[in-house]
């Protein structure tokens, strides 16, 4: 998905980070199938011992003040598609007949009155 | 001016995806055709003011979310009860984009503030720029950036998804083959 892969590079380099609310932090976070990505963004509120040592580096780099609730990358990627799936089924549907006409009909007004 | 045939195929082909943005925004796809043919009619009486070589599709996305925002203050100030019959009317379409399986979703995202939904959609469905989303929503860009950034979070606990895993291994499957196919 390089339009995913974009964005999330772009979302991941903007440094903007707001409250994580109510995430059961007791649930997903150690799950070892699930690689660091979804791990570095849930277990911020983990308690510091908790985290491994590339997940608290990436801690120590955010703006200090700033609350970490980044979603893991794997997470973001569902969620992206998802929105996508739901999008592209009204986008599938193209041009429906009445935008055709006024733009056609638009074409050859503007033809007869000379605008 | 005669309309030029490029501009007309670049105006046709952003239809489709100015539909589905509508969609989000009205949650009433009558509503939102409607919405797109105003657009439509407005960008077409002033293609004169289209700077040709910028974004056309970018250029009717802003007409459409001006006009959407500021029919809508308008509704707001004339009719009292707005806000309950806009929910009964989001409520009476249930199935906007017809499949069931987007249903958890889409009751999800309808629970996002709407300048949340709206960066989200523009940013992670449309494929625009957080630039150019910046600049359809005339805000800064690091306020797109954090309304995305809120909406993903939001989103996540509405469905209750803390990882990938959480979503079903063949939910995003079916959701795909059913978007890329019939």
């Amino acid at each position: 998905m390089a339009i995913n892969a974009t964005v999330s590079k772009k979302f991941r380099s903007g440094g903007t980070i707001c409250a994580v609310r109510g995430f059961d932090t007791t649930k997903g976070v150690t799950d070892p199938h699930l690689g660091s990505a979804v791990g570095l963004s849930m277990n911020e509120r983990k308690p510091v011992g908790q985290q491994n040592p590339m997940e608290a580096a990436a801690t120590r780099n955010k703006k200090s003040n700033s609350k970490p609730a980044k979603l893991g990358r794997d997470v973001q990627a569902r969620l992206g598609q998802q929105l996508r799936a739901m999008y592209d089924e009204v986008v599938n549907q193209g041009v429906p007949d009445r935008f055709n006409e006024i733009i056609d009909r638009l074409k050859s007004d503007e033809k007869k009155d000379g605008h | 001016m005669a309309m030029d045939d490029s501009v007309r195929k670049a105006v046709l082909s952003a239809v489709p995806s100015l539909r589905a943005f509508a969609i989000s925004l009205c949650g009433n796809v009558d509503r939102a055709d409607d919405l797109v043919q105003e657009t439509l009619l407005r960008a077409l009486a002033n293609i004169d003011s289209f700077q040709p070589g910028t974004n056309m599709s970018a250029w009717l996305f802003t007409i459409l979310r001006n006009h959407f925002r500021s029919e809508y203050r308008k509704r707001r100030r004339e009719v009292e009860d707005t806000d309950g019959h806009h929910a009964e009317s989001l409520k009476s379409q249930p199935d906007q984009y017809g499949h069931v399986e987007f249903r958890e979703f889409r009751e999800a995202l309808a629970q996002l503030p709407s300048d949340q939904r709206e960066a989200l959609i523009l940013v992670g469905a449309s494929g625009f720029s957080y630039e150019e989303a910046a600049g359809i929503c005339g805000c800064a860009v690091g306020t797109i950036k954090s309304r995305v950034n809120r909406a993903r979070t939001r989103l996540a606990e509405l469905l209750h998804v803390n990882s990938a895993e959480d979503f079903g291994p063949d939910e995003t499957t079916r959701a795909i083959l059913a978007s890329g196919g019939e």
